[in-house]
């Protein structure tokens, strides 16, 4: 995958633009080559659902790049993350923990 | 548990670390559902642990698996196989094993149980190469596990299997291999080591 220059700057964006909970991230429509900043070093204790495709060319669920990747803790859950019949997505740079693992399915 | 399923294509996950932690076996770092085509997934330069169960589990129904890049990735401390394939039909057969799969650059170490295992296969499709190579498996298996071996390929056809440097397979009884090739249907089985190191 390439990060041109337009990647970048929005790479310069994310800070701000960082979401505050996950969970907004299973109602967002994916558009094609938008990145999707989730802050470094915070923790999440609620599953990462995958609830849209992007559009013909990766989308990004993304961390920044400094500090402690992101956590997502799925105890209590199936998963910490899910992509159930999604397409054109990439999940980086994340911390991805399951601490209870009972049986599910 | 990272759960994928249903119709996927173009997927990464990249550059993440995936903890698992219990006691649970069916518990799965990563586990592929696949009851439909499934094509161009990428798992790249990740870190993946699980105390008691799997590290990446793929199930196959029977449905296309193609088009698969396992690269890179750091499998430590693993209470099974660090990657495994099914097909939980009966068998696979020559129109339903995987193809396109490529597992290269991995790194595997700690693993209690075979750190490659497919019973799903590979099969030839022009132009879709299936390779396994330049692995490192360090640890493999465990004194009180029978049957250990640290690449075990059920139904492989028409892969590349070259330079893997695989070091100290522990098992309570045989086999104890470093990569070893079955054909159920044929009773016959291979040991066979290609361009690799023991």
């Amino acid at each position: 995958m390439g990060y041109g220059g337009r990647h970048r700057h929005k790479l310069r964006m994310a800070p701000d633009n960082a979401w505050k909970t996950i969970s907004k991230v299973q109602c967002i429509v994916l558009s094609p080559g938008r990145f999707h900043p989730v802050q470094a070093g915070e923790i999440w204790r609620e599953p990462l659902v995958i609830s849209n495709s992007g559009i013909r060319e990766p989308d990004h669920i993304w961390s920044i790049r400094y500090g402690a990747l992101p956590k997502i803790v799925g105890s209590g859950s199936d998963y910490a993350l899910s992509v159930d019949s999604r397409n054109n997505v990439v999940v980086q740079e994340l911390n991805l923990i399951m601490t209870d693992t009972r049986r599910l399915e | 548990m990272t759960s994928i399923s249903g119709t996927n294509h173009n997927n990464t996950i990249q550059r993440c670390k995936i903890v698992v932690t219990g006691s649970n076996q069916s518990a799965y770092s990563i586990l592929m559902y696949i009851t439909n085509p499934f094509y161009n997934w990428n798992i790249l330069n990740n870190e993946i642990t699980n105390t008691s169960g799997q590290g990446l589990r793929v199930e196959a129904f029977g449905d296309s698996l193609y088009d698969m890049n396992i690269s890179q990735n750091n499998f430590h401390d693993i209470g099974l196989q660090a990657i495994r394939f099914i097909d939980v039909k009966s068998h696979a057969s020559s129109t339903s094993s995987p193809y396109g799969i490529s597992i290269d650059h991995n790194i595997f170490t700690d693993i209690q149980r075979s750190a490659i295992e497919t019973t799903a296969g590979m099969r030839y499709v022009e132009k879709h190469l299936n390779y396994i190579g330049y692995n490192t498996a360090l640890r493999i298996g465990s004194d009180a596990v029978p049957n250990v071996n640290a690449f075990q390929l059920n139904w492989i056809r028409s892969a590349i299997i070259e330079h893997n440097y695989i070091d100290t397979i522990r098992t309570s009884v045989p086999d104890g291999d470093g990569i070893i090739l079955i054909i159920p249907s044929l009773i016959i089985t291979i040991c066979v080591i290609i361009s690799s190191s023991i």
